[in-house]
Parts: C-alpha cells; structure tokens; sequence
C-alpha cells in the first residue's frame, strides 16, 4: 500500500536522454499505465522505480520514503517482466514461493498457504509441480503473475506482460490483471506500447515519447482531448485522422476540405476528428473527395480518402456500398474537431 | 511409410556406413595398439624380427609364461612409483580447476553483465594471453622463481597453470553467461536476492552445463600440460605427463619402454570415465541450449 512519487526524474546515458524531468505522483492503489512507442523511456522509468537503473537526476520516493540508493530488493516491490524471467530449474511451486524463501529463510509451512493461495487466484494448482519448460505462454506468464502477488508488495510493476500472448489469451489475461489489481487494491504501474490495454486498465494513462510525458489524464480524457498531435495520433484505432491546413477568420480549408467556424488564430494548423463521429452524407459535406479505400469490418465499414499526402478514414454503417473512386462526402461538424497548432501540434483551446 | 523410406539402403547410405565404421577403425587403433601392447614385453612390443610377435606374444611367452603380462604396469606403478606422480596430477589438476572455475564464473558474470567498454578491452587482452604459446609464460617466471626459491613445488605450477588457463575460461564462461536473460538476475534481485545471491541461487544453477564443459577443458589443460610442469617441477613432484617421458629416457639415460606404455595407458583410462560421466552436460554445454527456459 503506496504511493509512489517521482520528483523530476531524468535518466541520460552520455548525451542520449531516455527519461527526461518525469514528475509524477501515483496514488496509493492506482493503475497507472505508461504508454509509448518502443524507445520512449516507459520502460526505462519503470526500471528506475523497480531500482534496476539508477535515476541521473530527481528523487523517487515509494509511501513517502526516498529510495533512491535502496536496492531493488529493499524496495518491497513485485514485477512481471515481458520475458517472464520465470526460474527455469525450479518447479512452478518453487518459483512461486522464491520471493518468499530469499527473504525469510526456508520456513515452509507459513509459505505454503501463500503459495497456494497465490497459485489459485491465477488458477495454477494442477500445475504446481511442472517446471516452465513444460507450460505454455500462458501458463508462464501466470506463474510470473503468482509470484508477484505472493508476496502482497508495496507496487506491482509491470513490463509489457502480454506481449508475447497470442491475441485470445491476450484478452482474457488482460481482464484477470484487470480483477487481480482490483481483488489486491494495489498500486499498479503497467507499461505497454499497446493503446487498447492501456484504455482497458488504466485508471491513468501517462502518454511519453522521446523521453518526454506528452499527456497525463484518464483513458476518456486522453482519448476525448489528446493534449498533442502525437497523443492524437497514438490513441485510438483508427487513430485520429489529422489534416493539415490554413486557419482564416476561424475557417479551416485544406485540399478538398473546408470546416467553417473552427476558431483559433490566423494561420498554419491542423485539424483532428475521429473516424466514427464523422460520417457520410449524400452532399454537403465538409470534405468532399474520391474513395481510396474501403474495408469492410463486419459491424462497420471503414472508407478512406486521400487529402494530399494524408490518408483520412471515416467510419460508416455497414451496409454502405461504394467503388473505389466514387466521390464522397463527408460530414465534419466543428463539435467533433480538435484543433492543434501547424508548428508545435499543441491543442488549441479546450 | 516412413520407416519404409529408412529401412531402404541406398548405395551412399551403404557407402557412407562403410566410410565410417573404417574411420573409426583407423583413429582408434593406434590406442587400441598401445592398450594390447602394454600387455606384452618390450620384445614382442617393439619386436625387430617380426611385428605379429606384438600380436601373439611370442617373447612374452618365453620370458613370462604366458601371453599377457602385467610387468609394465608393475614396473612403472610400483618400482618407479608412478603413483606419486598420479598424485602430484591429482592435486595440480584440482587446484588448477578450482580456482580457474570460481575467478572464471565470477569474473564471467561481472565481464557479461557489465555495461562498461573496459570489458570488451579485457576480454580482447584475454584472448591476447589465450594466444600466447605457453612457454612464453615459463620462461619468463624460470628466474624470478628460481630466486625466491618457489622453483619446484606444485603450487608454483598450479599458479602459472592458472593463469595459462584463465583467459580460456574467462571466454568461455562469459558467453555462458551472455546466453542468460538478464531478466532472469533482475527478477531475483526485484523478488528479495543481492546480486550474489540472484547469482547463487537463479544464475548458477543454470550454468551447471557451462561450468561443467569449462571445468573438463580446464582439467584437460592440466592434466596434459607438459611444458609448464617439465620445467617447474623438481623430480620428486612431477605429474604423470612428464614422468611419461622421464621412462622413455633421453639420449643418455635407458628408459624403459614398457612402464612408459603401461603409464600412457593408465593415465587414458580417468579420461575416459570423465567424458563418459558428464557427457551429458557437455553436450548440452557445447549446444549451449539448454540455458533456455
């Protein structure tokens, strides 16, 4: 039970930056996910928390204690690596109990409850006595899960721990992490390239790329009002179209596009929607251009137009028919726009 | 259907069978040779008049009263006491492996794990050593130990053996070590272990193929080693290799053949029931497979 704070923490390696000013308080039980593209220091700032890799500057304290010069075993915290790390000469039940026996000794019978009460939470019983090499994907990674939670940590750390799931067992793993962080209320910090898991999990979602946090909110919030061009880009599937073009007396116009009444200032700036609020209207439209593609999706289908050099989809009903060239038009009401600057992809207003 | 396919000889697969079964008649016998051999006196052994005698034990028969003799074997083992040099060996080898195996596995890790330039350098400064012929070494260390009077004794040679050794595993053991996650030793440092214990416990039991496979090269390098212990040891501490050579006598002293032949056989035979007993390990060493969880 923590809270976990991190005070301007930078970490550089010569003149690369892996983390940069990462300042952050993350309250007791919260799930917090660190979402990036590979490189973007999530992992990185976890390790830092974790105790694997020293910070260069700023202070990390866990439940209000500094633990900067701590070593990772005095941390009293539990992670899930991406590669599991599971103890290929022990058996699940001794892997299980590990964390246990180097910290007390070998007093079995108080460690035995724990364990077998760990191994059941994620369904492990009948497999207590095989060794990782005889489970499935799976199964390790449920056994790197039990021997987190055995040992009723501080925080829970984990690194991209579906992964390397196929995509079924991605889901159901996903909502047993979802109900073992909720069963143990406690604090939880997930790292993950992977925007669904992150909107599914988290209570917060912390945005990073090149080292840097882009945006700090709620899974609706980061995705309702991406702070950035990035976020914008990063979150949702399809992720938000953006169109880049001229703001004039709060008109936007691009190629084949023209959205009165968005506001903000004279100038370059780029306009953002998503895909399902826009839709497509017999004439009228804000965006008027030929079809580049279309995809059916079963419960939807998916059309794509080209506007210059960018790609723009929109979501429409499923029985919409239409051949490749066929020219559209697309409704974009200025409720659904986002509006961000042309040079640093800021948003503009709220 | 497919046991069809297998059980169908081909002319190459015939031929092949034939290639090697002749192989390996080759390459063994001159061992198998030696062993007969040693069975026999040196008449019939190194017989001028006719080489079957080394076969059927002619002389031996004239001289023993029978075809086989152990004279060899009671020659070298008991009036030239080839025990004590079986001794000297057994105390060179194990120090030379035991403290190779515990500086390579700990100096192995820390050269793996390191995220420092400094250990590519020494690992390229190994490699440097590894090539030195080891004579190199003998001749320099010949006087400064003659001086201090370490000249002679086993723990001399176990040191430079050593350090001929050292850079070998430090090689060896440190690409055993880059075949381990490094996950593996940050889970048991995050799960409550120091770095010596997550080594202990998690990194160790692991290795044991690796350690093996280096241990049994180490063992080799000792055991066979002829310059070093040639030139360190005085008469009354050699090892079995240069006391080999000692029996089949110099220029101006008569060896006897014989114990040296017996000798050479006896000193195969550890050989043998060491590859055989961890031949195990040391294949899954060599494949380095097993590591894999």
């Amino acid at each position: 039970m923590a809270e976990i704070q991190l005070r301007n923490v930078s970490k550089r390696w010569g003149s690369f930056v892996g983390v940069d000013n990462f300042d952050l308080t993350i309250a007791d039980k919260e799930f917090l996910v660190l979402l990036g593209p590979s490189g973007c220091g999530k992992t990185t700032t976890m390790r830092m928390i974790a105790g694997l890799e020293d910070p260069t500057d700023g202070e990390i304290l866990i439940g209000g204690n500094p633990v900067n010069d701590l070593e990772p075993k005095d941390r009293d915290i539990a992670m899930v690596f991406q590669s599991y790390a599971l103890y290929p000469n022990m058996n699940v039940y001794e892997n299980i109990r590990f964390p246990l026996r180097v910290r007390d000794g070998g007093k079995k019978a108080d460690h035995d409850a724990k364990v077998m009460r760990a191994s059941a939470m994620v369904e492990l019983d009948e497999f207590l006595h095989r060794k990782p090499a005889e489970l499935s994907g799976g199964q390790r990674q449920r056994v790197a899960l039990a021997r987190a939670i055995v040992r009723e940590p501080n925080a829970f750390l984990m690194d991209e721990p579906l992964s390397n799931l196929d995509a079924k067992l991605r889901v159901s793993t996903r909502a047993q992490i979802r109900n073992l962080s909720h069963e143990l209320s406690v604090t939880t910090i997930y790292v993950t390239h992977d925007q669904i898991e992150a909107m599914t999990l988290a209570d917060r979602v912390v945005v990073m790329e090149k080292g840097v946090v882009q945006q700090v909110g709620s899974p609706t919030e980061i995705y309702d009002k991406p702070a950035n061009t990035f976020v914008a880009s990063f979150i949702g599937n399809p992720a938000m179209n953006l169109i880049e073009g001229n703001v004039s007396n709060g008109n936007f116009s691009a190629t084949s596009t023209e959205v009165a009444g968005v506001g903000g200032s004279d100038g370059k700036m780029t306009l953002g929607f998503r895909a399902e609020d826009a839709s497509v209207v017999d004439s009228g439209g804000q965006i008027n251009a030929p079809i580049y593609a279309l995809e059916l999706l079963g419960d939807a289908v998916m059309i794509s137009v080209r506007l210059g050099g960018t790609l723009v989809s929109v979501r429409t009903d499923k029985s919409f028919r239409a051949e490749i060239g066929d020219t559209v038009s697309i409704s974009v009401p200025t409720e659904i726009c986002h509006l961000f600057d042309g040079q640093t992809g800021e948003r503009i207003g709220a | 259907m497919a046991t069809k396919a297998q059980s169908r000889l081909s002319p190459l697969k015939v031929v092949s069978i034939i290639f090697v079964i002749i192989w390996v008649l080759l390459a063994s016998f001159p061992f198998l040779w030696t062993v007969w051999g040693s069975f026999k006196v040196q008449g019939d052994f190194f017989s001028k008049a006719d080489w079957t005698n080394a076969i059927f034990g002619v002389q031996t028969l004239e001289q023993t009263g029978s075809r086989f003799t152990l004279d060899g074997y009671y020659g070298a083992w008991v009036e030239e006491e080839f025990w004590r040099s079986v001794i000297n060996t057994s105390i060179v080898v194990f120090f030379t492996v035991t403290i190779s195996l515990t500086i390579g596995t700990l100096g192995g890790y820390a050269l793996a794990r390191s995220g420092y330039k400094y250990a590519f350098w020494l690992l390229m400064v190994a490699l440097v050593f590894r090539a030195m012929p080891h004579i190199t070494l003998v001749s320099g260390y010949l006087l400064p130990f003659f001086e201090w009077n370490i000249w002679g004794i086993l723990p001399t040679t176990i040191i430079v053996l050593v350090a001929i050794n050292q850079p070998f595993t430090l090689w060896m053991l440190h690409s055993f070590f880059l075949n381990i996650p490094k996950d593996m030793d940050e889970a048991a440092m995050v799960d409550g272990c120091t770095r010596f214990q997550a080594f202990r416990h998690v990194i160790i039991p692991v290795m044991w193929p690796g350690v093996i496979t280096t241990g049994l090269f180490s063992f080799l390098l000792a055991y066979n080693d002829f310059t070093v212990t040639r030139m360190l040891l005085s008469q009354e501490n050699e090892t079995i290799i240069p006391k080999i050579q000692s029996f089949l006598g110099s220029a101006q002293v008569e060896g006897n053949v014989m114990f040296a032949v017996a000798a050479v056989v006896s000193a195969t035979v550890p050989l043998f029931i060491l590859v055989m007993f961890f031949q195990r390990q040391i294949v899954s060493g060599l494949t380095a497979g097993a590591v894999k969880g």
